[in-house]
């Protein structure tokens, strides 16, 4: 009962998400300047196509809890092109320009970016709490 | 069975369905190479892509565009798509080329998927959510479009996009979500960026399931899709940014209704290519499931018969404007280039028919069959096989029509060998700024790509949004067809500052003067052809291969 309680309590502080944010982002800024070009293929995927819309996901968890395994994913996925997309705008109109460190450090930096937010919130909100 | 073990044998089946469609859609793939990218709109993407990842910015003008420089109506048009690409590319340290060549792999993938997700919102069943895959995997021609391997086009995003986006419709048609209406403001803007067809497609669709609900009168939840709708466009500021305007869209609709106005109608679909690309099997499934659900008063799948309705409506439009007098009156609608470009629906209608047919079977069928089997005593689990032997022989002629189609595509559609040596002459015997004119309407835009040449005409959007397009189509139709003086086509070529007119066989030719378009491809016509071509003043051979040959002007 009690494992179960903190397994959850784990989930909805978006822990999810960081742990698989941090490490894979650590991978995808080593991997990407190296010539491993399936581990670099598999990394780009997951960056362009799932992590990011999957954060986003979990910062609102509570408010999408009714949502299954694979609408989450698919929404995950739609949610990734869009900020990939955003992306090559916001690099493209801050003159950083669309190259593999921009991008590597866009993808890395926003995911982690992402993934501690439900962290900090419940911790902003526990504070708040009397 | 437990409930894990279920569910863990489902998903099993659909990578089963996603491995056969990877087998029969991937032909080219495995054939041709990862690297080998068919058909026109490749390479198209492919000088968008490379420009991209050479310059580091979202370009905003083509400069080998026929397209006046300040109308920046060119690689605007799918942005988003180039820009995704391209950072696959980046990212993944592939090619333009690899990264176009492997990006229909994985949203054939995301298609697929979708449409399980989509069934099973739909029908609750799983043999329906498996089905509306397995029917996908059959479709040919235009409907293929969005899942064909190696034809990298910007639909392939945008039908995976519109189904995601579809999905959230759903979501969102059964239950009221400030986050759900957000998120799907966001992706139904994002669709733009894929393409602006998308965009209007989607919309047009979610107009028609809000309609749906409105008959219901849940009207909180009619509200949470109007304002997912209003907050989508945010888009146009994207599309703004990106180098288009809306002015442009309307010339296109004058060019895209110039261009289905060719005869043979290549671009509008009528109902015979719609039954033939997508089998009959599947339609008359998806017919049986309109009607049970029309007759029982399905509410449930109503959504869906309003997104097949609204889009079917767009095939009966495109035949009105081409076939029938009434033409210039949807020419006269404001963007209509969708409506009469028919053949741009197929991405998105096909999925919706597999998604009905497959809800036949398994919501329909099914659960009556299995009552009766009760009744006789038969175990539930025979009568389940019965079906699924039935579904599979009754489909898999059309699966292997779709393999054999996917076959004949990866060979009859890679060009880029054909006329390699035609390219290397090019690339090595003409100067940066000459400008080409070829006969066949579609080889400008793999000189365009190969070697960098600007072109004269094309049927490429970028390349058929001019304003003098009556006058580049009589320009091409004279040079390459001897229905004109010749000193008018000096003339003109001379207008132009034409330098190189190329001529390659099998080619389909433009007649602006009876408004078709003209197969070449006969090689007994082409000794007479050619001895007519040689005979014109100002035009010199300087190149010849077996099916190709340049002339300097």
């Amino acid at each position: 009962m009690l494992r179960s309680f903190k397994l959850r309590s784990l989930t909805v502080v978006g822990i999810r998400g960081i742990v698989l944010s941090v490490p894979l982002s650590i991978l995808l800024v080593i991997f990407s300047f190296s010539q491993l070009m399936p581990v670099r293929f598999v990394l780009a995927l997951i960056f362009l196509l799932f992590l990011p819309g999957f954060d986003v996901l979990e910062i609102f968890y509570n408010q999408t809890i009714f949502l299954a395994g694979l609408q989450r994913f698919l929404i995950s996925v739609g949610l990734s092109i869009g900020i990939a997309i955003i992306d090559d705008y916001v690099l493209t109109f801050l003159a950083v320009g669309i190259n593999l460190s921009s991008l590597v450090a866009c993808l890395a930096g926003e995911t982690v970016i992402f993934s501690l937010i439900p962290l900090v919130s419940r911790k902003v909100r526990a504070m708040r709490t009397p | 069975m437990r409930p894990s073990r279920y569910r863990a044998l489902v998903y099993l089946t659909l990578v089963l369905i996603i491995g056969l469609g990877g087998f029969v859609r991937g032909v080219s793939l495995i054939t041709n190479g990862p690297s080998v990218l068919l058909d026109l709109d490749a390479f198209h993407s492919l000088r968008a892509v490379d420009s991209i990842m050479s310059n580091g910015k979202v370009a905003s003008f083509d400069p080998l565009s026929s397209a006046p420089n300040g109308t920046r109506y060119t690689f605007a048009t799918s942005q988003g798509y180039y820009g995704f690409i391209s950072s696959l590319g980046l990212v993944a340290g592939l090619s333009p080329s690899e990264s176009l060549a492997i990006s229909p792999v994985i949203f054939f993938v995301l298609e697929l998927v979708s449409l399980f997700a989509i069934s099973l919102s739909f029908s609750k069943s799983n043999v329906a959510a498996l089905l509306a895959p397995l029917f996908a995997i059959g479709l040919t021609g235009w409907s293929a479009i969005s899942i064909l391997g190696a034809d990298p086009v910007a639909e392939n995003l945008g039908a995976a996009m519109f189904l995601i986006s579809i999905l959230l419709a759903t979501l969102l048609s059964n239950r009221f979500s400030y986050l759900l209406i957000g998120l799907l403001a966001f992706l139904d803007g994002i669709t733009i960026q894929a393409h602006p067809i998308t965009y209007y497609f989607l919309n047009l669709t979610l107009v028609a399931v809000t309609f749906t609900i409105v008959r219901q009168r849940t009207w909180k939840l009619a509200k949470g899709l109007i304002l997912a709708m209003i907050l989508s466009l945010y888009s146009f500021l994207l599309f703004a940014l990106s180098g288009a305007s809306l002015g442009e869209g309307e010339t296109f609709s004058q060019a895209a209704y110039w261009l289905a106005s060719l005869s043979p109608h290549i671009y509008t679909i009528d109902n015979s290519t719609l039954v033939a690309e997508m089998g009959a099997p599947t339609i008359v499934l998806a017919g049986v499931a309109i009607i049970i659900a029309i007759r029982h008063r399905a509410s449930t799948i109503y959504p869906l018969l309003a997104w097949v309705a609204v889009l079917y409506s767009v095939v009966l439009i495109g035949e009105i404007a081409v076939f029938t007098p009434y033409g210039r009156t949807v020419e006269s609608i404001p963007f209509s280039a969708p409506l009469v470009l028919s053949h741009r629906i197929m991405p998105y209608l096909p999925p919706a028919l597999c998604v009905l047919a497959a809800t036949t079977i398994g919501e329909f069928t099914l659960p009556s069959l299995i009552s009766l089997a009760k009744r006789v005593r038969i175990s539930d689990k025979i009568i389940g096989a019965a079906v699924i032997m039935i579904v599979l022989a009754a489909s898999s002629s059309q699966l292997y029509h779709a393999y054999q189609y996917s076959t004949i595509y990866a060979n009859s559609f890679n060009l880029e060998p054909r006329y390699s040596h035609l390219y290397d002459w090019i690339s090595a015997h003409t100067s940066n700024d000459s400008i080409f004119i070829a006969n066949d309407v579609s080889i400008g835009v793999y000189i365009k790509a190969i070697d960098g040449r600007p072109v004269f005409f094309t049927t490429s959007q970028e390349d058929i949004t001019v304003t003098d397009l009556i006058q580049r189509a009589s320009v091409q139709t004279c040079v390459f067809l001897p229905i004109c003086s010749t000193n008018r086509t000096i003339s003109m070529i001379q207008s132009y500052h034409i330098s190189y007119a190329v001529i390659v066989t099998p080619a389909l030719l433009i007649n602006q003067n009876s408004s078709s378009l003209v197969q070449f491809s006969d090689q007994g016509q082409l000794a007479n052809y050619l001895t007519w071509f040689r005979s014109r003043p100002n035009f010199a051979q300087v190149y010849n291969d077996s099916n190709s040959f340049v002339f300097s002007v």
